[in-house]
């Protein structure tokens, strides 16, 4: 069943990026440059190294400091100053998940609004109810030092009397209940909202019917109001959009860092059988401290035999599996992520496409293989590859039970014409040394 | 010399730091014989067990429930106490070996630090599990209490704390070391990162010397408690405050045990609250560029609000009572 | 294997210190540590590494 129908397939992309938000806890590296090109390419070029140079109201530098936060991303340094000049800019954002946007973005409509004014003065439209959900923690974060600043989620099963108006300030949803709050049911002014965010906006063309009801929520809005849109990819369908509802923009681009398998140690343990992988594993466990851990299983009767070998020798583990539905693999990964499980060990087709760069180690109890047996090397690369700046210190172990996956792994190592070093799992003071 | 805070810690400090280090390096002599076993199989075997059941356990901590903690105390202080553990299928114990018992000690007290310095230095909840352990198998096992302080030491300068001075003939890239900075290929770990694990082991001394194992069956006073968050504090607020470092340490460290030692000290610890925000953030602020004001702001947010309230909150994570009956 | 190697050694470092408590007598401070402790505030460098007397922590 690996063809997917059209329609999963772009369910696929809201969960993914869900999943991908859910695992996060930090900023992704990145060295690549940004591109930015102005609307006006006479006007100077500001970017900043600090969030003192924004001159930001001091309640929200307060925020944006209690956040944790020190100094601006990459994408942060080009798009806050754009953002937040005066009079207002448009701006169409691309760049890979977990660069800053959100938080940039954030920070945009929260210097934007008035708290004394109560109506909505800032949109935010989100692909999904729960994208939308984990957008509003962000703003409630940030805006933790405006108690006065409230917010509504425009979404499916949020009903409000007929003829109420909101007065909350800023408003965040899904674009077919925002069109109704907008229009229809008239719950809100949009001739008074002075921000409008186009979050996610990839994934949210590939839901229908989205692309036509942002078109018709941003003809309402007035012609002054600050247009921003943000995405992780750019395709062509993207960028049409993108040109649609957004006029005049400034654009700042900046290109997905390549995962490479050059800031990670790979290696690989040779085993006779399955017992013997489980126990390297242990081995494993016994001699480096691994923070979290995720095993990449072949099939899901694996992945659930091994999740309960582990369990039974007191490991802490989480099973993600193909039959789960989102939530509960959203579920499954943001206990992951609260550090409340150590050991995720998952099949490849239900983690395809999350990002495991916030995983130290990752485990190929098999290796990865098509439909036809052979090697996979695009996923081998995905799911260990980093991007390559130092703390991202990535170790990979693969094991091999067998003369054909002993091949399979020549043909990797080939393939990338990266050394893939043998480890003796007997001897815990070298899995120790391959820490350091 | 500014007038007033001292440049370096205090002489008693530094001993004690010291004799902890010697201490550390008489047990690695101790156990050089079980350590160096590479052509005795039969050794190697026993080594690597004891390791497993060392260590494995530590990694296991977590905060799912109280009997599951348990159950992870019970597998290392059985092995401590010489009772014969299961790892991986297989029976192990420290009397094996002679040099079994310094060995697991060495090797018990390493993993809890690293563990400390993987996992709480992302998940800041973390701190409580692990140092509720730690801190139960400390009043059991007091070496493996003197042995933690050394690696912990030895990874972070701050936690004695004390902020090594770069000495002639000293190559920077050894100095870094010594600050804790992880240098790779003489590449330097970024500044945040560096921050974030040396956060994570401050957290993690902070909860334990405020934390007792709760099913101690003598339960005597804290092997090493809040006596010594007085002391860690005191010690850093005389000394010199070095940008970024200070601002995130004091940081942590009041958010981790402020509540505590506010209920111990009382008046005496909000004389240290002032000091903090009336002399010493200003030091600080003197040394810390104006672009890099986000530790010293966390730092007066949660001082201000401190002293506004009369009250530190309790620190997240910590375990209720209900977490035990969990 | 014998018995005696399970014999924990007492801690060398922490534990032997009859200091190790949560107050300090103050038969036990300096002078220059006491005035501190009394004082309304403390002098910056000079807080006292050991922690107060149970007496002067409510005054
Ligand atoms: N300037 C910053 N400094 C540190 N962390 C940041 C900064 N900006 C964002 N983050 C954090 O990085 C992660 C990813 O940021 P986010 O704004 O969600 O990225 P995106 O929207 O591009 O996916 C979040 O955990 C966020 O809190």
């Amino acid at each position: 069943n690996i063809e997917k129908t059209e329609d999963e397939e772009k369910e696929d992309r809201a969960a993914q990026s869900l999943l991908n938000k859910l695992i996060r806890s930090n900023l992704v590296d990145t060295t690549n440059q940004v591109e930015v090109l102005q609307r006006d390419p006479t006007s100077p070029l500001y970017s900043v190294k600090s969030f003192e140079e924004l001159r930001l109201k001091p309640q929200l530098l307060q925020g944006v400091y209690a956040m944790g936060f020190n100094r601006p991303s990459k994408i942060q340094e080009n798009a806050l100053p754009m953002m937040l000049a005066e009079p207002p800019q448009n701006l169409i954002a691309q760049s890979q998940s977990g660069t800053g946007k959100t938080a940039a973005f954030v920070l945009a409509m929260l210097s934007r609004v008035e708290p004394g004014n109560k109506y909505p003065q800032c949109l935010c439209l989100s692909p999904t109810y729960e994208l939308a959900l984990q957008t509003g923690k962000v703003i409630e974060q940030m805006g933790k030092f405006y108690p006065e600043l409230k917010l509504a989620y425009a979404v499916r099963g949020n009903k409000l009397e007929r003829g109420q108006k909101i007065s909350e300030q800023i408003v965040i949803g899904t674009p077919g209940t925002v069109l109704d709050w907008c229009s229809k049911l008239k719950f809100i002014d949009p001739k008074k909202i002075k921000v409008f965010v186009l979050d996610e906006a990839d994934v949210m063309i590939a839901t229908q019917g989205h692309q036509d009801q942002s078109i018709r929520i941003q003809r309402m809005l007035p012609r002054d109001c600050q247009m921003l849109l943000f995405s992780a990819t750019f395709e062509d369908s993207v960028w049409k959009f993108a040109q649609k509802v957004v006029p005049d923009p400034n654009i700042i681009k900046l290109k997905r860092e390549e995962e490479t398998l050059d800031t990670i140690k790979q290696y690989y343990v040779l085993c006779s059988n399955r017992d013997e992988k489980f126990q390297a594993l242990c081995n494993i466990y016994g001699a480096i401290t691994i923070a979290q851990a995720m095993v990449f299983c072949h099939t899901r009767k694996t992945a659930g035999w091994l999740a309960a070998e582990l369990s039974k020798e007191g490991h802490q583990v989480a099973l993600l599996s193909g039959e789960m539905m989102v939530e509960q693999r959203a579920a499954v990964i943001e206990r992951f992520r609260e550090g409340k499980e150590k050991v995720l060990v998952t099949t490849n087709v239900c983690a395809r496409g999350i990002d495991v760069e916030q995983v130290s180690v990752v485990i190929n109890f098999d290796l990865p293989v098509d439909k036809d047996g052979n090697p996979d090397n695009e996923t081998y690369l995905h799911r260990i590859g980093r991007t390559g700046r130092f703390g991202k210190r990535g170790l990979a172990i693969n094991m091999v039970d067998s003369k054909h996956s002993m091949n399979i792994l020549n043909r990797i190592q080939e393939h990338f014409n990266k050394k893939i070093s043998k480890l003796d799992t007997d001897d815990l003071d070298e899995i120790e040394k391959i820490t350091n | 010399q500014k007038e007033g805070l001292q440049v370096k810690a205090e002489e008693s400090t530094m001993q004690w730091y010291q004799q902890l280090q010697d201490a550390a390096e008489q047990c690695v002599a101790a156990f050089s014989e079980l350590n160096n076993c590479k052509d005795n199989s039969e050794v190697k075997k026993i080594k690597t067990d004891l390791q497993k059941a060392a260590t494995i356990p530590v990694s296991q901590i977590s905060r799912i429930a109280g009997s599951q903690l348990r159950e992870v105390f019970d597998k290392i202080n059985n092995l401590l106490s010489g009772k014969t553990v299961q790892t991986g299928g297989r029976s192990v114990s420290v009397t094996q070996h002679p040099q079994g018992l310094d060995f697991v000690y060495y090797k018990l007290a390493g993993k809890f630090v690293s563990q400390g310095e993987e996992e709480v230095s992302s998940h800041r909840d973390a701190a409580f599990p692990i140092a509720v352990v730690a801190s139960g198998i400390w009043e059991m096992h007091p070496r493996v209490g003197d042995l933690f302080l050394a690696h912990l030491h030895k990874k972070c300068p701050y936690a004695v704390p004390f902020y090594p001075a770069l000495k002639e003939g000293t190559s920077m890239e050894e100095y870094q070391k010594m600050l804790g900075y992880q240098v790779n290929d003489s590449k330097v770990e970024e500044q945040d990162r560096f921050l974030k694990r040396m956060s994570g082991l401050i957290c993690l001394y902070a909860a334990i010397i405020q934390v007792q194992w709760p099913h101690g069956n003598k339960q005597g006073p804290h092997p090493h408690g809040l006596y010594h968050g007085w002391r860690w504090l005191a010690q850093m607020l005389n000394m010199e405050p070095l940008a970024d470092v200070t601002a995130t340490l004091l940081y942590d460290f009041l958010e981790v045990c402020g509540n505590a030692l506010m209920q111990q000290y009382q008046v005496q610890f909000w004389k240290i609250m002032l000091l903090i925000r009336d002399d010493y953030c200003p030091r600080i602020e003197a040394i810390t560029s104006s672009r890099e004001m986000g530790s010293l702001t966390r730092l007066r947010q949660f001082l201000e609000e401190c002293l506004q309230k009369k009250e530190v909150p309790l620190p997240k994570g910590a375990l209720q009572s209900s977490f035990w009956r969990s | 294997a014998s018995a005696q190697t399970l014999m924990s050694v007492p801690s060398a470092v922490t534990n032997n210190n009859s200091s190790e408590k949560l107050f300090t007598p103050k038969s036990e401070l300096s002078a220059e540590d006491l005035k501190q402790f009394e004082a309304k505030k403390f002098t910056i460098g000079k807080i006292p590494l050991k922690p107060p007397p149970l007496e002067l922590i409510n005054i």
